[in-house]
């Protein structure tokens, strides 16, 4: 895994682009981890692993308009802040147990912008596995360990994701 | 639409998704972050260089805890017919350790008699203002020993180590570095070696030596300047013998 990242970021060109994100994006990836985790310490660390994820995968942000980079990272603190909540036991009372999720019905969306509503209302670790799968592209079994549920589960989430998607995608009226 | 197409599409509506609630976040007052020196001290290592940063940072946790200047105490089989063609008793009078260097590492391999008593116990007796050691942590085993020395209340949780060990055959010692400074140096006129990596690298420098008369190996890792290691080791001084 490491060998495969070294070879982003190594270039003076790649370290200035890092750079330049840094200073676009910590602040508020600051503030992300810092209101999920509430406490300066863990949200330091959060941040501190989410850099490391877009070091890792740094070569994504050459494939990801510019206009949606910021969006990228704050998926990726706001994943590595939830996974943190999960190690320290205290998101008990804020996580929605997936079978407790009733996918809403695809007939009341009929555009775009209503679907990513829909989306930014998922449950969180329904929605966590989604975008580490397409935004971060992490196996299955990364995703199970970081979300701390099976790999059926993460499974099961992925591909209800899409069905739901293609779903609204393909229903007769929908605007693209 | 093909699996690509709905692949695609899964990205876009993800990222479309947080953008539609950052659109809608209360912009008001911020919630107030303030930085850690240790948080501040990583970002500013991560910036200097992402790679090496990310790399420590995913070390191994006995690495993290040893950080650049790891010790290993290996348990080497090592096959001295080759090494040295005397007998086993000529061979411990003259040969007790060799060293073999490489571009970042260097092994000690030990060839000294085995001892039948154990350790004498040493300690630091100078440290750095606010370090005490932490006694939980200290490990005494027959041949080798480890003790941790803790600042209190120190947020960036730094330690000082220091470890010693028999020279005895079948043992050994092995030393890495990332952009230390290697050079010779004395203790207490003993011959040893300092590695003293770069002041704010965020990375422990180490120096050992060797006590030719004790058969002992000793090193001390610190994320400390020259003068101060330097200090530490030379204050190193027996406070029990074996019973």
């Amino acid at each position: 895994m490491l060998a495969l990242f070294l070879a982003a970021l190594e270039s003076a060109e790649d370290k200035r682009r890092f750079a330049e994100l840094y200073e676009a994006h910590h602040v508020r990836m600051e503030q992300i981890a810092l209101n999920i985790l509430r406490d300066g310490h863990d949200a330091e660390e959060a941040v501190q692993n989410a850099f490391l994820q877009i070091i890792r995968h740094f070569e994504k942000i050459y494939k990801i308009p510019c206009n949606k980079l910021p969006f990228w990272i704050i998926s990726i603190v706001k994943n590595e802040s939830l996974m943190l909540l999960r190690k320290r036991k205290k998101e008990h009372d804020r996580t929605v147990a997936f079978e407790e999720w009733t996918p809403p019905s695809a007939e009341t969306v009929t555009d775009w912008s209503e679907l990513a509503r829909l989306f930014a209302q998922l449950p969180q670790t329904y929605r966590a596995a989604l975008e580490m799968r397409y935004l971060l592209g992490y196996s299955t079994r990364d995703i199970a360990n970081r979300l701390g549920i099976s790999e059926n589960a993460v499974t099961t989430r992925i591909s209800r994701g899409r069905a739901l998607l293609r779903e609204i995608l393909e229903k007769e009226g929908f605007q693209l | 639409m093909t699996d690509q197409e709905l692949d695609r599409l899964m990205r876009r509506v993800l990222l479309d998704a947080i953008e539609l609630e950052e659109n809608e976040r209360d912009a008001g007052e911020p919630v107030a972050f303030t930085p850690s020196r240790a948080h501040r001290r990583q970002m500013r290592a991560m910036l200097r260089d992402p790679l090496r940063w990310a790399k420590n940072k995913t070390r191994p946790l006995w690495q993290k805890v040893l950080r650049s200047a790891a010790v290993v105490l290996l348990a080497f089989s090592v096959g001295f017919g080759g090494v040295l063609a005397v007998s086993p008793s000529a061979r411990a009078a003259v040969l007790r350790w060799l060293t073999t260097w490489y571009e970042r590492h260097v092994i000690y391999d030990y060839y000294g008699e085995e001892q039948s008593e154990k350790l004498p116990l040493y300690e630091i007796t100078w440290l750095p203002e606010g370090f005490v050691e932490s006694v939980d942590e200290r490990i005494e085993w027959q041949s080798s020993v480890h003790i941790i020395y803790r600042k209190i209340g120190d947020e960036e949780n730094s330690i000082i180590s220091m470890s010693y060990s028999y020279m005895q055959d079948g043992g050994g010692f092995s030393i890495g570095w990332q952009d230390a400074e290697v050079r010779p140096v004395k203790v207490n006129g003993m011959e040893g070696m300092l590695f003293l990596e770069p002041e704010g690298s965020g990375i422990m420098s180490m120096v050992t030596w060797i006590d030719e008369e004790k058969n002992i190996q000793f090193d001390i890792q610190a994320e400390a300047g020259e003068l101060d290691i330097m200090h530490m080791a030379e204050s190193v001084s027996l406070v029990k013998m074996p019973k």
